[in-house]
């Protein structure tokens, strides 16, 4: 038999890094457009992806995640890959 | 006014005590200018640094096809405040040493004197830049009547806030991207690749470099403070009457020394993070004018998580959970971690943080106020194309 783990999602991570409720981000949300996802907020945001996830997430990397789509698409990569 | 037709690329270049770093700026600015451009040198420095600035330029405007000009910025504040109602116009003043929105403001007037088709705002420590692919991109963009302001990727030392800064820093610490070994400074360096996706109508960018192309009847006066950048970008992009797109162009900033933040400098910055938080949180789908929508900002109430004191806290609390080497807890020290603790420590953000938005509101308006006339002031253009002029090298 073979357990099942759900996989993180990108949307429970991002609200809690952000300090916000689940419910208020959506696929268009993006930083500098959303209460909260500043500059600061993103460092928090990409933290938190780097331990869910556990990679390590370089500038390059983190300058693209700038967007809900975009970390959506980075987590998919992720959990496929098992990268 | 200017001939203005016929000017192609209007660069200002704004500088304060840096000529180490200007004269390269210059130097990459006439790399690419033609006959048919100006570029003008914003030159805030102190009177000694003003002379050796102006004897870099005198050499640059010899091999230089565009004409160079050098402008004191005290010397057009009073020109104007002579042709204006104010005898001390609220636009000219600023809220701390560091608020740089009157000297932006300055060349916005330079921009509506000397029309050109694109006009580039540079900071003297910005680098490897390329004004005629700025030119070609801008024109690109132009559409119609709409305003177009285009930014571009900045990497070399971050320009981010000191609170920022120092959480990135102790994301690197705890990533083990951080040896004894690393220089210090590349601590704050940000690399920057091509991403391959093209514009992107990104809202805001910086003016550290940035290019636009608005009508001056459209022009919003650059807001008080900190993030004065951003802010200008939102102000126009809220209408819906200037579009806001991020280039693929990459630039580097490259100051002479990374910045050691003061106690005043995190004030400083604290406040203006403050009021961009409340204004995206705000204006999210705004489309009312800028100045009703600041009128009815004053008296909103920011969200909890987005006071300074709870972003310091939280700060503090990564730095008390981190493993810091003696070394790299004196550099951050050194860089502003130091300053962070004692403004928490002193009490004063929590006494002040909710008054900032408001004090901030009535700020911005009075200057917009005092400032938005000028534009369109056929004698205020005179003046200021008169010195243009006179400023030549």
């Amino acid at each position: 038999m073979t357990s099942r783990v759900a996989a993180p999602d990108p949307f429970d991570v991002v609200a809690k890094a952000l300090k916000c409720q689940k419910d208020t981000l959506s696929i268009e949300s993006a930083m500098y457009r959303d209460h909260g996802w500043d500059s600061f907020g993103h460092v928090n945001v990409i933290t938190a992806i780097e331990e869910v996830l556990k990679v390590s997430i370089g500038n390059d990397e983190m300058l693209k995640l700038r967007t809900m789509t975009a970390i959506r698409d980075f987590f998919d990569r992720h959990i496929q890959t098992g990268e | 006014m200017a001939e203005v037709d016929s000017v192609r690329v209007h660069a200002v270049i704004l500088t304060r005590d840096r000529p180490e770093v200007l004269e390269r700026s210059v130097d990459t600015a006439v790399m690419k200018m033609t006959p048919c451009d100006v570029l003008t040198v914003l030159d805030d420095s102190s009177l000694g640094v003003v002379e050796e600035n102006a004897a870099v330029l005198a050499t640059v405007a010899h091999k230089s096809p565009a004409m160079v000009t050098h402008l004191i910025p005290a010397r057009l504040y009073e020109e104007i405040a002579d042709v204006t109602v104010e005898s001390a116009p609220a636009w000219q003043s600023r809220t701390a040493p560091r608020d740089i929105a009157p000297l932006r403001n300055l060349a916005l007037l330079l921009s509506t004197a000397v029309r050109a088709r694109t006009t580039v705002l540079i900071d003297d420590d910005i680098c490897g830049f390329d004004l005629e692919m700025t030119h070609k991109h801008l024109k690109q963009l132009t559409r119609g009547s709409q305003g177009v302001i285009v930014g571009v990727e900045i990497g070399g030392q971050s320009e981010m806030d000191t609170l920022t800064r120092l959480r990135d820093a102790l994301r690197r610490v705890k990533l083990r991207q951080v040896t004894d070994e690393t220089p210090l400074d590349e601590l704050f360096s940000i690399t920057v690749g091509q991403d391959g996706v093209g514009d992107v109508d990104y809202g805001v960018v910086s003016a550290g470099y940035m290019a636009f192309n608005i009508h001056p009847t459209q022009v919003f006066a650059f807001p008080p403070g900190y993030n004065e950048d951003w802010l200008w970008c939102l102000m126009h992009n809220i209408s819906g009457r200037v579009r806001v797109v991020r280039s693929e162009q990459l630039v580097q900033h490259a100051p002479p020394r990374v910045r050691r933040s003061t106690y005043n400098d995190v004030l400083f910055e604290i406040a203006g993070d403050l009021v961009w938080d409340c204004l995206t949180e705000y204006l999210s789908g705004d489309k009312r004018p800028p100045i009703a929508a600041l009128c009815a900002l004053a008296c909103h109430t920011p969200s909890r998580e987005v006071l300074p004191t709870a972003r310091v806290g939280e700060l503090l609390e990564v730095v008390r959970k981190s493993t810091l080497t003696a070394r790299l807890h004196s550099y951050l020290n050194a860089c502003g971690l130091r300053a962070v603790e004692a403004v928490m420590r002193s009490g004063e953000l929590a006494t002040n943080e909710r008054m900032i938005l408001t004090e901030w509101c009535k700020d911005a308006i009075a200057k917009h106020k005092s400032f938005s006339g000028l534009p369109a002031n056929e004698t205020v253009q005179r003046v200021i194309a008169k010195m243009t002029v006179e400023g030549r090298k």
